[in-house]
């Protein structure tokens, strides 16, 4: 199913890197996202989930160097001018940050810095671009949005601003949403609304989602199909309750059994050593040192996708023998596998 | 094992060397032409040829030959032996101008940054009110009621100067204090004297010491102006300040007695500025 | 009231002024009407046995973390009292208070501001051990190497320094400087919060091994409810500067009562939540209201007496207390 000529979504291979390339933090990655559909991408810090998200937007520093490709409806992002991006940006394709505060202008009232970007895209006058955008903050679940478009964002709590920066991204009706960590910085209680706030208007505006999160429960309510980086690769990618239920990865699976709310009680399973940090990446498996299925294999020449069928696919060559690993909680850092002796 | 002492941190030596040796040609000119100066400051006995009041009434007031390389002044005093001697008084003058306000200043910024309260006030109006007088007025007024001499320089310089470093160190304080590991000290029992001097002074004295750069060559101007206006080193006494203020009637007639002296301070100026800019910037990427 | 707690917390009161509230994960509002005097505890009371683990759940603003720092006298409450092992803390002076504050030390929650980046870790541990003369001088090494290991650290990291270390290096850090002091109590403050999730769950193993090990007396304070009920087998609920329910061990989180409890178990992200599910609580944007119950306007079971009473916390059944007029009033009922 190739959604390169629809409006979906399509990454292919890519790359990014610092330093005049010798510092990869992207390798090769790859994926698609259906029209309508939502996408997790779900990673730890160094990972490269975030830049591969802001790459999708033309969001990385000057001294990236992308390699690859990215298409949306089959036109490729990659190759277009800094002024067709600016165009695009607010308009087919919308993001949401993790900061609310730094997203809103604290000068413009919130209803005016909704307007605007109804108003940056067609043209219509204040007044009903105004209208509009009081429709949108009520429905993003602004109460009393009448009233409250004139209030400046100081004046608003951080999920309030959260969900008037949504309200932002959605004012010019996109047909794809990037989110990475939009609700880290929130309470539960307030993430809970602004994430049933976004899942309930993508489905009502039959949006493509990209839900970048460090958190892999909030990507298991969100998205039909979900991504697992690790240090700048795609270790595992699949329907999410495959991937979440029936992990095909060693590290998809420590993940998921390392978190506090798995079942047993005592101490959790744990994966010893740490992440490898970007410019540290070998070419072989990168989860290798902290792996329990480890062989001379694994570290011997990279690591392929492996399909699995049903669009699940994963990078390991040991995925027969997942059954039998067992984690441990371990008792102290394995020397070698710190970064400090 | 001394680990736990409050002291001064000494890795000051090595931090000193590894500094001296980093990349960077302004940086290693800087630190070149310094050792240079208090070499020659040190030996100034077996770099100049004659004694500073050696006079030679015969050859006064010749401009530069091989026998005197800056010529003579007047008093057929030799000007390049002076000018070498001159450099221990003025060295003098920006070591002490600079060691002794720095004590003072940081110490009480220290003290009213961490401590706060009424404390603080009174020594944030004080420092608010010394701030308003230029330095150098400052100075000259003190030691115009003193009187002349070095040591009323001295004292001068030090009632004048700590208020900068006071300012610094209390901004800097202000804000350290609220960093986690000094309130982890705090809530591990330690005394206040401790936590000022072991925690939180490592980590606000770098700006300070940037700043000491530029003061030294500051104090150093300072002692010439002085001397210039016959308030600080007196003759027969050789200090840059003083000979330029001597030569000043000769200026067409023999401009060596103003020229050299005069250039002396420019160099010394210019090799502490790199210093200072080249520790700015190792401070700036180093510090953890 | 028996005096043989380790740690008895008696009504408990502390306001800011200024910016509305003290240490927070997040600043949520500049809104000026939260400028004027706001509670960031109110009547918070509690009792600590020893060997003890109590959890604290709550979200920012909630007084979690203004409740750490007045147990450990790092602030001083505005009225109320802390009793640490018969003694008054809160009437002792600034001096006389310093040869107690050993025996309460607290992890926080930065990893990269917890620790004095000039020192080495060697330095930072002898400095503890010095002041407080845990140890004689030539036994400062080895209790070092002690400290280390009990923390998961190989010996040689005594010499670097704290730039060396990743994140939950530098958190077990923290833990060797706080054991290091021989405390009576660890508090926790959100201090695998900052840390990723696989790290997380090695620093929550291992100070669930101290508990065992050492036998701790612990307040393990998180936004994050699995975690808490993870290490925790009583918990508080904070809201609004209070402590709003008290689950006792052996009662779960799933049998809470507390409206604010309920929520907060609806709302956290669940792996098995195959969609997310309707809260009856919707808006949590507006400021606290002030008197009565400060969850009033986000509860659907308020009535009048929430408005005009600030409902006490009351038995339910055992040690499980509620903070709520719907909760008691459907009890005594």
């Amino acid at each position: 199913m190739s959604t390169a000529d629809s409006s979906g979504l399509a990454v292919e291979d890519l790359t990014i890197a610092f330093q005049g390339g010798r510092t990869p933090v992207v390798r090769g990655v790859s994926f698609e996202i259906a029209p309508g559909e939502a996408f997790g991408l779900v990673g730890e810090s160094g990972s490269g989930k975030t830049l591969t998200c802001r790459s999708v937007l033309g969001l990385l520093p000057p001294a990236a160097e992308i390699g690859g490709s990215i298409r949306l409806g089959g036109r490729s992002l990659l190759d277009l001018s800094n002024r067709e991006m600016q165009q695009l940006r607010g308009s087919e394709i919308s993001m949401v940050f993790q900061d609310p505060m730094t997203a809103l202008n604290p000068v413009l009232r919130v209803g005016d810095s909704v307007a605007q970007v109804i108003q940056s895209h067609r043209r219509i006058d204040r007044r009903a671009a105004r209208r509009e955008a009081v429709e949108i903050m009520g429905r993003v679940g602004i109460r009393d949005a009448a009233r409250r478009w004139r209030s400046y964002p100081h004046e608003f709590s951080g999920g309030m601003r959260q969900r008037i920066v949504i309200a932002m991204a959605l004012a010019s009706q996109p047909t794809l949403l990037l989110a990475d960590e939009p609700t880290t910085a929130l309470d539960v209680i307030v993430q809970a609304g602004i994430l049933r706030v976004i899942d309930r208007l993508r489905r009502e505006e039959s949006m493509s989602l990209l839900l970048v999160s460090h958190d892999i429960s909030i990507v298991a309510g969100m998205c039909d199909r979900v991504g697992v980086m690790y240090a700048g690769q795609l270790v595992e990618i699949g329907p999410t309750a495959e991937v979440l239920f029936r992990p095909r990865h060693p590290y998809t699976r420590a993940l998921i059994e390392s978190l506090p709310e798995a079942a047993a009680e005592g101490l959790l399973p744990t994966i010893p050593g740490s992440p490898p940090e970007p410019g540290n990446f070998p070419e072989s498996c990168a989860f290798a040192p902290r792996c329990p299925l480890v062989t001379a294999e694994c570290r011997a020449a990279p690591i392929p996708l492996v399909p699995l069928g049903a669009g699940h696919e994963s990078r390991c060559i040991h995925i027969d023998r997942l059954h039998a690993m067992h984690l441990s909680p371990e008792t102290e850092l394995v020397a070698g596998e710190s970064d400090v002796v | 094992m001394t680990d736990y002492a409050i002291r001064f941190p000494t890795s000051g030596a090595r931090a000193a060397w590894r500094f001296a040796s980093s990349p960077g040609w302004s940086r290693r000119i800087g630190v070149a032409g310094v050792v240079l100066l208090v070499l020659v400051a040190l030996f100034a006995p077996l770099i100049a040829p004659y004694g500073p009041n050696d006079q030679d009434l015969v050859t006064g007031l010749h401009g530069p030959t091989w026998s005197h390389l800056f010529g003579t002044n007047q008093l057929g005093e030799d000007i390049f032996s002076r000018v070498v001697y001159a450099s221990r008084i003025d060295l003098q003058i920006g070591i002490v101008g600079v060691t002794v306000p720095f004590v003072i200043g940081t110490t009480i910024g220290l003290f009213a940054g961490y401590y706060g309260g009424w404390l603080d006030t009174i020594i944030g109006r004080v420092i608010d009110i010394f701030t308003a007088f230029p330095f150098l007025v400052l100075v000259i007024a003190i030691v115009a009621m003193l009187g002349p001499g070095l040591r009323n320089l001295y004292i001068a310089i030090a009632v004048v100067s700590w208020v900068a470093y006071a300012r610094i160190v209390r901004g800097e304080t202000l804000s350290a204090k609220r960093r986690e590991y000094v309130v982890a000290a705090h809530g591990l029992g330690y005394s206040g004297l401790r936590i000022m001097f072991r925690h939180v002074l490592p980590n606000v004295i770098a700006p300070a010491i940037v700043f000491s750069m530029s003061d030294f060559v500051l104090d150093i101007v300072a002692g010439a102006s002085l001397g210039f206006f016959g308030l600080g080193v007196q003759p027969p006494q050789a200090e840059w300040g003083v000979m330029i203020a001597d030569g000043r009637n000769f200026i067409t007639t023999a401009p060596w007695l103003v020229v050299f002296p005069g250039l002396a301070i420019v160099v010394v100026g210019f090799f502490f500025s790199l210093l200072g800019d080249g520790l700015a910037d190792y401070i700036r990427r180093v510090d953890r | 009231m028996s005096s043989d707690a380790l740690l008895e917390v008696d009504d408990l009161r502390k306001s800011y002024r200024d910016r509305g509230g003290g240490p927070r994960r997040v600043r949520r509002t500049l809104d000026p009407s939260e400028h004027s005097r706001r509670p960031a505890l109110v009547d918070v009371s509690l009792r600590l046995e020893r060997g003890e683990i109590l959890g604290v759940v709550g979200e920012s603003g909630s007084g979690k973390s203004t409740l750490a720092r007045c147990v450990s006298l790092l602030e001083r409450p505005d009225s109320g009292r802390v009793v640490f092992d018969g003694i008054d803390l809160t009437s002792l002076g600034t001096r006389a208070l310093r040869p107690h504050r050993r025996r309460v030390q607290i992890v926080f929650q930065d990893p990269y501001a917890s620790l004095n980046p000039r020192l080495t870790i060697r330095s930072m541990l002898a400095e503890v051990l010095h002041v407080h003369r845990l140890v004689p001088r030539d036994g400062i090494g080895t209790r070092i190497d002690e400290l280390l290991a009990l923390v998961g650290l190989p010996a040689a990291a005594a010499d670097r320094y704290p730039s060396d270390f990743s994140g939950g290096q530098r958190q077990r850090v923290c833990i060797a400087r706080a054991l290091a002091a021989e405390p009576d109590i660890l508090i926790a403050d959100e201090a695998v919060s900052a840390l990723d999730v696989s790290i997380q769950a090695q620093v929550l193993n291992l100070l669930m091994r101290l508990r065992d090990e050492l036998g701790l007396t612990m307040i393990f304070i998180s936004h994050d409810l699995h975690v808490v009920r993870r290490i925790a087998p009583r918990i508080a609920v904070m809201f609004g500067g209070r402590i709003v329910e008290l689950l006792p061990p052996g009662v779960p989180l799933e049998d809470a009562r507390h409206p604010y409890t309920r929520a907060l178990l609806a709302a956290a992200p669940r792996l098995d939540a195959s969609r997310l599910e309707e809260l009856e609580v919707t808006d949590m944007s507006a400021a606290l209201p002030a008197g009565g119950c400060p969850f009033r306007d986000r509860c659907p079971h308020a009535f009048e007496l929430c408005a005009s009473e600030d409902p006490p916390l009351l038995p339910i059944a055992g040690g499980h207390l509620a903070a709520c007029h719907y909760v008691n009033g459907a009890v005594t009922e």
